[in-house]
């Protein structure tokens, strides 16, 4: 399929490692400019927001390069795309210098009310259709490169006639848009829905991935959950080694939201990480 | 499958992970309605209706964490009632909580309470007064403004009232209460977790919520009536430090000359607490 998207992404620049910022981490992430290459920030965190939140992005965007990884776009809601937040959007990405911007493959509010939580969409033709319109449209205003994240799902949608790597793969192709590829989500999806986790990743156009989320995640004795709340697991290290084999990222992040460990723990993640990137035959 | 259909399933999955009710149903036939054909995935749905639900009273506890100590075994209940009602609450208002940033969950809490929580209203009556300011201080903690401190011109003597006027704090709010809400909130935090109900005797209140420029903490300062008509004044639009003084003249009975002191100690002192924040050359 012809692509702008693929010539775009050979111009974005090379970030390395990086740590999605956290308040309970700022100053460790602050001081640790020999450690952490560049910040993902979550928008709805920051924007339209003064006093302390804004005083913290300053700080944050004086000493690294950031990316903006949002949640709240609801890409799947058939609610209409919120102007508000675009404009708000827009001026966030402006005001950080993002390279790139981020959202999942989701839907996160229905009847005009946000839910705060990732929903998951029926895989189905209608969907694409919709979520390809609005992905578009969001390109088309933000004028910066968008990437969308694979995100887990625990339950079978109703409605669902594909399966979730046709899905992606079709939407990222027919909007023209990147992958933010979560090996974590890749992971959990794959125990709990019994799939080869490699089988996924040779099934969608992982050439299109830019950034890579790295994360930990929950055994529970029913069910896999993508909590961002313990260490990476081998498995998803194992699954970037894999990735990197099939394509060039240009940026690699740990997203931890829960059980914040020492500064410590994390930075050994970045160091696993970026050993594994820099032995990637075909760079990062 | 159009858009409507899909809106009709995303309508159907959230009232599955959201109603209890409609869960309890759905589980016990194993089949969602319009679906009779695809078996549902309780273990999934189940794993939805824990993480909304966990998420709607964490973000409303972070937003009102007095309120919901307080409230103890009710919090879940006056929460989760809350969030129901939420989509009409907000319908076609500008400060809707149908917003993208978290702390607008909140803003029709107050309104939500006064109307719907009596029970809980008349066991402590203290409670609407102290939503109010848990939501406000949440919203000023964030509000996106920019306070311009200037320390030039700068206010040094009762001879400079009438070239010069207060630019008031944009990051302040005036709240009146009928509880002497920083005694409660004072009362609360020394709480502990597994005591009753606290029991207070009513005291009407004005209150100015400030945030610090610097620190961006918020500072409840309690005023009387005529300082809060000074501030009100004040900050509806430029007025000089020398009207001030006389509307305050129409208020007290103080000779002009102690009333000049009295209002010139009265505004050193808003500026150290920083209600006053700077001044207009007039």
């Amino acid at each position: 399929m012809n692509s702008d998207f693929l010539s775009v992404k050979k111009t974005l620049p090379h970030l390395g490692v990086g740590i999605g910022l956290r308040r309970e981490l700022a100053e460790e992430i602050f001081s640790a400019t020999d450690k952490i290459d560049f910040l993902e920030i979550i928008p709805e965190q920051y924007m339209r927001k003064g006093g302390e939140s804004k005083d913290l992005l300053q700080r944050a965007c004086s000493i690294y390069t950031a990316v903006s990884h949002g949640v709240n776009l609801s890409l799947g809601s058939t609610d209409s795309l919120d102007e508000e937040y675009l404009r708000g959007l827009k001026q966030f990405v402006t005001e950080i210098r993002a390279p790139w911007f981020s959202d999942h493959i989701c839907f996160a509010s229905l009847g005009e009310v946000y839910l705060h939580e990732l929903l998951p969409v029926p895989f189905c033709k209608e969907t694409l259709a919709h979520m390809v319109a609005r992905i578009k449209r969001v390109k088309e205003y933000v004028e910066i490169p968008f990437l969308v994240e694979n995100t887990t799902y625990y339950m079978k949608v109703p409605g669902s006639t594909m399966s979730e790597s046709q899905f992606i793969s079709e939407l990222i192709e027919q909007a023209d848009c990147g992958l933010l590829l979560d090996v974590n989500n890749v992971y959990v999806n794959s125990i709990n829905h019994g799939l080869d986790p490699y089988e996924f990743l040779a099934q969608i156009p992982i050439e299109r991935t830019v950034q890579v989320h790295m994360a930990g995640h929950k055994e529970r004795s029913d069910i896999v959950l993508d909590t961002h709340g313990a260490p990476i697991a081998q498995a998803v290290y194992d699954l970037l080694q894999y990735a990197l084999t099939k394509t060039i990222v240009h940026g690699v992040t740990i997203e931890r939201d829960q059980n914040m460990p020492s500064f410590d723990e994390l930075a050994n993640e970045i160091t696993a990480i970026r050993t594994i990137c820099s032995n990637a035959p075909l760079g990062t | 499958m159009s858009d409507s259909k899909l809106t009709e399933i995303e309508e159907l999955l959230v009232r599955l992970w959201t109603d209890p009710t409609f869960f309890a149903d759905a589980a016990a036939t194993g089949l969602l309605s319009d679906f009779p054909d695809e078996k549902l995935d309780l273990r999934g749905a189940s794993v939805y209706a824990a993480v909304l639900k966990a998420n709607r009273l964490e973000t409303m506890k972070a937003i009102c964490p007095r309120t919901c100590k307080i409230a103890g075994e009710q919090w879940e209940r006056l929460v989760l009632s809350y969030c129901k009602k939420m989509p009409e609450l907000s319908l076609n208002r500008p400060s809707n909580c149908n917003h993208f940033l978290l702390n607008n969950m909140a803003a029709h809490f107050h309104q939500y309470f006064l109307s719907e929580e009596s029970t809980l209203a008349s066991n402590h009556p203290y409670m609407a007064d102290l939503i109010h300011f848990e939501v406000t201080e949440a919203a000023l903690c964030e509000l996106d403004v920019e306070i311009h401190f200037d320390k030039q011109p700068e206010l040094k003597d009762a001879r400079q009232f009438s070239s010069l006027a207060p630019v008031i704090n944009p990051c302040s709010k005036m709240l009146r209460y009928q509880f002497d809400i920083p005694d409660i909130l004072s009362a609360i935090d020394s709480l502990a977790d597994n005591k009753g109900p606290l029991a207070f005797i009513g005291k009407d209140v004005v209150l100015l919520a400030v945030r610090n420029p610097s620190s961006h903490k918020i500072r409840v300062i309690e005023i009387n009536e005529l300082t809060a008509l000074i501030v009100e004044t004040a900050a509806g639009g430029t007025r000089s430090y020398q009207d001030l003084v006389a509307l305050a003249a129409d208020h007290c009975l103080l000779p002009s000359e102690a009333l000049a002191n009295h209002c010139f100690e009265l505004f050193t002192e808003l500026k150290e607490q920083f209600v006053i924040v700077g001044n207009h050359t007039i």
